[in-house]
């Protein structure tokens, strides 16, 4: 469970950046050390791992900390991965694979994007697509919000395959540029977590809790529902784009139906078993599983049991929720 | 006058679940509202909350115009919504609740409310780090109270606070509500133990089936041979 910051103004200056601050100099310490001691296949999985650290994480405050289920985080992860990799697919390339050059406005047939700038970019379209979405969806509760945002998930999936000119419709994009690694992956894990802790510490984080615990009450003491709705809603709609530009930046490859049901069903349960209460309990979500797919990647095959790594998560899942409800890192006495 | 509602007509879907209702809150009074089961009492308080909004007829309060108004712009004006069953944010601990009830102000003022609060609710403070979840039912109304009237309202509103309550229990809620009726605060309380409600509103409300039956002050109504055989027993 997160603490409730009692003060309206963020923390002194030092009382933030120096936790802060240590936390990440270790992170990329121990990170250094990986890069020099393991070999590119695990650190290909801790890179893995990283962007769904920021998808997980980013899903958790609307799914964990608002009490908003949305599966449609994945439509959104699709919006920044295609926005990102349209802005910096090679120019010497679009003819070849079909994709239309750059309109002037965006820097014209000749310019491919850095990097940073068409992330972002995916990252804001997402927002911008979020809150769209979000206003008409965010009004509905429990079951009906999951299937309205699960249906957003199909309607985005289906638009990337049936817009060809631009997406290659179900056959994909390739060759994309191989920007994402191991350091700017963990840099927006670190931003991710970073914004997202600010947030749970603020006001507007107080807000989401409170609409999480009851709606009711929660306008009563004077919370616009809408307005910290949409907050949560837009900020994991902008993580979520930028962890698809990263993604399509690191797999190289992208096709419209890798961002679906299945990856769907991975995000929403990182949280759950890591501990949707607890900042880091999806980042320890998304580790574990991740891990455990590639690890039984080989048992799979020398068995020949396709799907077994599936029927693993689908019984942690159900172990967790009922040993530990709160997930691995929740806390375990529930107060009713 | 405080509180004035005009001919309401309160829907859920197409099923109006309160017609044709009107009524006066004098400031400083306590007004009950009473009835069965399904007679539009909680419905109209929600509406007075803005948590739900009337298709007919005004609310005003202190002569403004607040029907469409949101329910998170009323908390501003004064008016606080204490909710049927508590509603509490059950796994926060007593003090942010508290601290939640107190959105709008800053942590000077919280700090000041607080001690306002821990004095009229002593039993909030020795909870203070418990989660709210874990307190007794008694206990919990307490809280409720308290995160209500945290952000100084002028009119408070109590949807059923005897809810699942012991009968000790209740008389111990009941007079908090005295208490809180000695600061200074209007209260509209809605409730289904009649006899409670009547030894303490000023004015009483009789609804059924979502209309305005009776209406008078409770020393009179008791006389009411019709108002005892069907309410009193």
């Amino acid at each position: 469970m997160i603490k409730v910051n009692y003060s309206n103004k963020p923390n002194t200056f030092s009382g933030i950046w120096i936790p802060f601050g240590v936390g990440l100099g270790f992170l990329f310490v121990v990170l250094g050390i990986f890069n020099l001691v393991l070999d590119n296949y695990i650190l290909h999985i801790i890179t893995v791992i990283g962007i769904y650290i920021i998808a997980a994480t980013s899903l958790n405050l609307t799914n964990g900390y608002t009490g908003l289920f949305s599966l449609g985080h994945t439509g959104f992860m699709l919006i920044g991965a295609y926005t990102s990799v349209l802005l910096t697919y090679k120019v010497s390339l679009r003819a070849a694979y079909n994709l239309p050059s750059l309109p002037t406005l965006l820097g014209g047939a000749n310019y491919q994007w850095p990097f940073l700038p068409a992330l972002l970019t995916g990252g804001v379209i997402a927002a911008i697509v979020a809150m769209i979405v979000g206003y008409p969806v965010l009004r509905l509760r429990g079951h009906y919000l999951a299937v309205a945002s699960l249906g957003f998930m199909i309607i985005v999936t289906t638009m990337a395959k049936g817009m060809k000119s631009f997406t290659r419709g179900a056959s994909g994009i390739q060759v994309i540029p191989h920007y994402s690694n191991l350091w700017n992956v963990y840099i927006w894990v670190a931003i991710t977590i970073f914004v997202l802790w600010r947030i749970l510490q603020s006001a507007p984080g107080r807000a989401m809790l409170a609409i999480r615990e009851s709606e009711v009450s929660a306008q009563s003491q004077g919370i616009n529902l809408m307005k910290y709705k949409l907050y949560a809603f837009v900020s994991g709609a902008f993580f979520a784009g930028i962890a698809g530009g990263l993604y399509a930046h690191f797999t190289r490859s992208i096709r419209p139906y890798e961002f679906s049901f299945s990856m769907t069903f991975f995000i929403v349960i990182m949280p759950i078993i890591g501990g949707s209460r607890n900042l880091f309990g999806p980042a320890l979500g998304a580790s574990l599983l991740i891990a455990m797919r590639y690890l039984l990647k080989p048992a799979e095959e020398a068995l020949g049991v396709y799907g077994l790594v599936e029927l693993i998560y689908a019984a942690l899942l159900v172990s967790v929720m009922l040993w530990r409800p709160g997930g691995i890192l929740g806390k375990e006495s529930r107060a009713k | 006058m405080l509180l004035k509602i005009e001919k309401i007509e309160i829907c859920y879907g197409i099923i109006p679940a309160v017609r044709n209702l009107s009524l006066e809150v004098e400031e400083g009074q306590i007004v009950a509202l009473v009835g069965a089961n399904g007679a539009g009492k909680s419905t109209t308080l929600k509406a007075l909350a803005g948590v739900l909004h009337p298709r007919v007829g005004k609310i005003f309060y202190k002569d403004k115009d607040i029907t469409q108004l949101s329910a998170y712009r009323r908390v501003p004006l004064g008016i606080a919504l204490v909710p049927e069953g508590r509603q509490l944010f059950s796994t926060l601990s007593v003090k942010e609740n508290l601290r939640l009830g107190a959105y709008h102000s800053n942590d000077k003022e919280f700090k000041e409310r607080l001690k306002e609060i821990y004095s009229i609710f002593p039993i909030i403070k020795e909870r203070e780090n418990q989660i709210a979840g874990t307190l007794s039912g008694g206990e919990q109304q307490m809280l409720s109270f308290g995160r209500a009237i945290i952000s100084k309202p002028k009119l408070l509103l109590l949807d059923e606070p005897s809810l699942g309550l012991a009968p000790l229990i209740i008389k111990e809620v009941y007079k908090t509500i005295n208490t809180i009726k000695m600061t200074g605060i209007t209260i509209v309380l809605v409730e289904q133990n009649v006899k409670m409600a009547m030894h303490i509103a000023n004015y009483m409300y009789v609804l059924e089936a979502g209309e305005l039956t009776i209406q008078g002050e409770p020393l009179k109504l008791m006389k009411d041979e019709n108002i005892k055989k069907a309410y009193l027993g």
